[in-house]
């Protein structure tokens, strides 16, 4: 069986082709990054519209690198939230219209689902199994028991991981995403040459706070001279990391403890990051998993797989699913 | 040989079978938010009801603008996959022609405001079908006619709505196909015409 999977539900525009058995045909992007970076962030009608230029190129070239015609595939699955309604419709419309002209089925997938899943396209994880969603949106643990019973657990209350990263990057002089040359850096750094407190959420044990990390990073930041800031990039790099990825770590544990799971996986962005997959696999008595490393950010792949999964436990879709710019995965387990 | 209509793109929208070149059945919804999630699914349900299949379509018609911003997007989007897929050529109506169906014995030059978000429009100038001016406006320019070099000019709308608000003159368009269109065979290179240049874009935010 081959899944057309379709994901247009930011900046990117992505069509991939997966079979059944979680082998990836093909998995193309199309990234407006540069394009909206003249206007120095996201405009959400200028993304729609690039989408529905570039979602038919992006279809044939997928096809063809999976040296595939229209005619071998079976199901179409596709990105139905949360995100820009405007380029979520792109991605859905094209997917329902193909649906009617192939008479394939079609399955509308969360994309936070793709993301948690994702682990499963490249290896086998038992289930259940803990997920955590670490990006630039999102930091969050979701029990996963099975493919589409979830369980949100934890969750952060201000920024997200890679937020904050991105944040600090700013501050240090490094271009959005910053988590990539913040790991280069941080190698060539001492981890321990800064301290910063380990936050605490005092609410919720379970729930995880970025912000505060934040705002010592930048007192000391703002304290050096920039002689000393350059000096001491990598050290920064290095401590701030540490500092984020202890909080994750620390966290994970909570977690793991109260939910007992037979692994953990990681995916979204900052998955990416081979120090955050150390410390996890260090620090925890369940085995980790990442997903390869295209698949940590926002692909069509997971998307395909995602639709895949949810399609062989509950049949297809109806044709008018509902779109949605916020649409939570699960709901939220409060302690 | 049947062909399907899209119009996605004003306030009240539609998506007709078409048998040669008459319309047999139509589904019309009045507001183009409620009925976003809903074109492929209609049309597939009128299709089943008329026991036609895709094979048996000639032509996708789709209005591609000017119209609210994301119906352009969604019916352009749902007609590219019939050309993409199936070769079949799909023809690109312009809005205002489509509504001058609208419009019987109009021998002189009609002024047309096609609402494209809350608060602005275009304003199309067409005579005999040839369309000879467009510009994006604001709704509430040419609702104040003055502002815009027009004093009581007769002004035809779509929209119920800015009708009832006395400076405009509403109508619907009939179900005739018009016989200006553009018919493109690959939508690799269909890019809309009425969408805000970057200078509207921002002066707008
Ligand atoms: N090697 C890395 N180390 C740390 N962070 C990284 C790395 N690579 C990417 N990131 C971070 O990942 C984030 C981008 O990831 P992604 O594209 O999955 O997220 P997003 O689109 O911002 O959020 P979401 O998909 O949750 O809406 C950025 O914050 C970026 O800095």
């Amino acid at each position: 069986m081959n899944i057309l999977g379709i994901e247009t539900s930011c900046d990117d525009t992505a069509v991939a082709v997966v079979n059944s058995d979680g082998e990836i045909l093909s998995n193309v992007l199309s990234s407006q990054t540069e394009f909206h970076a003249k206007y120095g962030g996201i405009v959400p009608e200028i993304a729609s519209r690039k989408h529905l230029e570039l979602i038919s190129h992006v279809c044939f070239e997928s096809l063809e690198k999976a040296q595939i015609k229209w005619s071998d595939i079976d199901l179409i699955s596709v990105t139905k939230g949360p995100g820009l309604v405007g380029s979520l419709l792109v991605g859905v419309e094209y997917a329902r219209g193909l649906s009617v002209v192939l008479k394939k089925p079609i399955k509308g997938i969360n994309h936070m689902e793709g993301h948690l899943l994702s682990p499963l396209l490249t290896q086998k994880v038992p289930f259940p199994y803990m997920g955590l969603v670490i990006s630039g949106g999102h930091t969050e643990f979701v029990l996963v028991e099975k493919s589409g019973k979830y369980l949100k657990v934890s969750s952060t209350v201000d920024d997200a991981c890679g937020e904050s990263l991105d944040k600090f990057g700013k501050q240090i002089g490094i271009l959005y995403p910053a988590g990539p040359l913040i790991e280069k850096l941080a190698i060539e750094g001492n981890s321990k040459a800064y301290q910063f407190p380990l936050p605490k959420v005092k609410k919720d044990p379970l729930a995880m706070s970025f912000s505060g990390l934040k705002t010592s990073v930048m007192h000391v930041i703002t304290s050096l001279s920039s002689e000393d800031l350059l000096k001491e990039k990598q050290n920064l790099c290095a401590s701030y990391q540490y500092a984020l990825f202890r909080h994750v770590l620390v966290t994970a544990k909570k977690v793991v403890l109260k939910y007992p799971v037979r692994a953990l996986t990681i995916s979204g962005g900052v998955s990416a990051n081979m120090n955050l997959y150390k410390t996890l696999s260090d620090g925890l008595s369940v085995p980790v998993f990442k997903p390869a490393k295209k698949l940590s950010t926002d692909n069509a792949a997971m998307i395909a797989y995602a639709g895949f999964l949810r399609f062989k436990a509950e049949g297809p879709d109806s044709l008018n699913f509902e779109v949605f710019s916020n649409l939570p995965l699960a709901s939220y387990n409060t302690v | 040989m049947f062909d399907i209509l899209l119009q996605t793109v004003l306030a009240s929208t539609e998506i007709s079978l078409y048998e040669n070149l008459k319309v047999i059945e139509s589904i019309k919804k009045s507001s183009l938010q409620k009925s976003e999630n809903t074109f492929v699914f209609d049309l597939y349900c009128l299709m089943q009801k008329q026991k036609i299949d895709i094979k048996d379509i000639g032509h996708v018609w789709v209005v591609n603008g000017p119209g609210y911003f994301t119906g352009i997007r969604t019916g352009l989007a749902i007609s590219k996959t019939f050309v993409d897929v199936l070769q079949i050529p799909i023809r690109l109506i312009n809005t205002f022609q489509w509504l001058e169906t609208g419009i019987s014995d109009c021998k002189d030059t009609i002024k047309i405001f096609i609402p494209s978000s809350a608060r602005e429009g275009y304003l199309g100038f067409i005579k005999n079908s040839v369309l000879e001016e467009t510009f994006l406006v604001l709704t509430k320019d040419v609702l104040k006619q003055k502002k815009i070099g027009f004093e009581n000019a007769l002004i035809y709308t779509n929209d119920k709505e800015l009708a009832e608000q006395k400076n405009m003159t509403y109508i619907e368009p009939k179900f005739t196909l018009p016989s200006v269109f553009e018919e493109v065979e690959t939508t690799r290179k269909v890019i809309p015409e009425y969408f805000r240049t970057e200078d509207q874009l921002f002066k707008k935010q």
